[in-house]
């Protein structure tokens, strides 16, 4: 906070209280990006689950950051891939800028597993979902023999907005 | 955010009062830009697999409830839903004025089909909203989802949110320094009103239909997230079912929230809730470890579960 001016004011004065108010509104300017998930999820997962029940359509209001997508399952067998895609809905792919987002495993035995993939190096691939496009999450399966639980999510950052 | 304030002050310079000026100027639009960015969304998604035309109310629908001291604005929900007869439409209604319903009409048998329904709705606080799923006969909806779109406004949110307008100093200005801690107290307050106003509302949610008994876990990576509160529902004939958001494996994984829910018989809702703020001290959101976790506990088998978590 400023300190109180003295007669005469010191180039030090005027300095010290214009920075510390910068320096609050550059720490306000971004406590505002946070994160947000959705989930999909599905019982019964096998390579012959309907369409319906294992994708999650969503339209977003406004543009978010991909941050990762996550994978898990309960029960099954081993040896079985599953995966979590997200794609844009439909047969358009200019809004995942025509690359693959998925993270997948192969279950390794009946209990809890695992698996997360990040799109935040600063290298690598990075996608914004981009407001009033629509994308779907998917749960897929290789193997007909169904897995007793499978759900996956999204993570997404958003900011602050005007709007 | 690129500051713009202020200009470099030096000893031994003639301090010029439109310097001064320039700087107070800059700080306006530098608290202008933080006070202006004050809406955030997020999103809502609900399970609406095997919904009937021929089911309870309560069980073609969703509700929501706010926490105390919040605001909310719904600023659409979509409905896309695939149907067993490919022909009878379906209609989604939401509850609160500014949001109109929806209808669309499939054109063949477990075919998507989607419908939005449009508006800006505001919910004010301790108010609900209700979203029903309608059809005017027999028909069954395969699988789909309703996600419901949130707008949260930091500003309606806060006690106090305003902008500053800066004193402009000129050389007849008597008593300089009073004249600048005056401005520059000004700013502070700004300031700090927009940093007390950190309700960036996001909504949360989990939902589970037909579900046997059982224990059923979603994972919460950890992002430094502060949650609020954490609203349930249950709609069931008999059965009950617990809500717990346990903190990482490393703190011990110890309950945060835990939300009980008693069955209130067919065609009725039981709602529940805690609200207390806590927060993820750790940000490794690809960390297993560090996640957090979100655990229903079914007890008798029940036809619906919902739940929000409210994060700010």
């Amino acid at each position: 906070m400023p300190t109180p001016f003295t007669s005469p004011i010191s180039a030090t004065e005027l300095q010290t209280n214009f920075d510390a108010h910068t320096s609050a509104l550059t720490t306000q300017a971004t406590e505002g990006q946070k994160y947000q998930q959705m989930e999909v999820e599905v019982d019964f997962l096998g390579s012959g689950t309907e369409i319906f029940t294992r994708t999650c359509d969503f339209t977003p209001q406004d543009d978010l950051e991909l941050i990762a997508l996550g994978l898990s399952k309960e029960g099954g067998v081993g040896g079985i891939l599953i995966s979590l895609e997200l794609k844009q809905q439909g047969d358009s792919t200019e809004y995942a800028l025509d690359k693959e987002w998925k993270v997948s495993f192969t279950t390794a035995g009946l209990g809890a597993e695992h698996s997360r993939t990040g799109f935040i190096d600063p290298t690598g691939d990075r996608l914004t979902l981009k407001r009033g496009v629509t994308y779907s999450l998917e749960l897929t399966s290789d193997t007909v023999a169904a897995i007793d639980r499978v759900y996956g999510f999204i993570l997404l950052k958003s900011r602050r907005r005007r709007r | 955010m690129i500051s713009l304030m202020p200009h470099t002050f030096r000893t031994g310079e003639t301090l010029d009062p439109e310097r001064i000026n320039d700087s107070l100027l800059a700080a306006e639009v530098d608290v202008s830009d933080v006070l202006d960015q004050r809406f955030t969304y997020s999103q809502a998604a609900y399970d609406i697999g095997a919904v009937t035309q021929a089911d309870t109310d309560d069980l073609r629908s969703i509700f929501l409830q706010l926490p105390p001291g919040i605001a909310l604005q719904v600023v659409g929900v979509e409905f896309i839903f695939y149907e067993s007869t490919g022909a009878v439409p379906w209609t989604i209604t939401p509850s609160i004025t500014g949001l109109l319903p929806a209808t669309a009409t499939p054109t063949a048998i477990d075919t998507r089909t989607v419908a939005m329904s449009r508006g800006v709705g505001n919910l004010a606080n301790l108010g609900g909203l209700g979203v029903t799923l309608s059809a005017p006969s027999a028909s069954t909806i395969s699988g789909g989802r309703i996600i419901v779109h949130f707008r949260g406004d930091r500003g309606a949110n806060a006690a106090n949110y305003r902008s500053y307008k800066p004193i402009q100093l000129n050389a007849g200005s008597a008593d300089t320094a009073a004249v600048l801690d005056a401005t520059l107290d000004n700013i502070g307050t700004s300031v700090a009103d927009s940093a007390a106003a950190t309700t960036d509302l996001r909504v949360h949610s989990y939902s589970k239909r037909n579900i046997p008994a059982g224990t059923y876990e979603w994972r919460l990576p950890s992002t430094g997230a502060r949650f609020i509160s954490l609203h349930t529902w249950l709609c069931a004939s008999a059965g009950s079912v617990n809500w717990i958001v346990r903190n990482e494996a490393a703190a011990g994984a110890v309950a945060q929230y835990t939300v009980g829910n008693a069955a209130a018989g067919t065609g009725s809702t039981d709602y529940n809730s805690a609200s207390s703020v806590v927060t993820q001290s750790l940000n490794n959101p690809l960390t297993f470890a560090d996640d957090w976790t979100v655990e229903l506990v079914v007890t008798g088998g029940v036809e619906l579960a919902y739940a929000v978590l409210y994060s700010s």
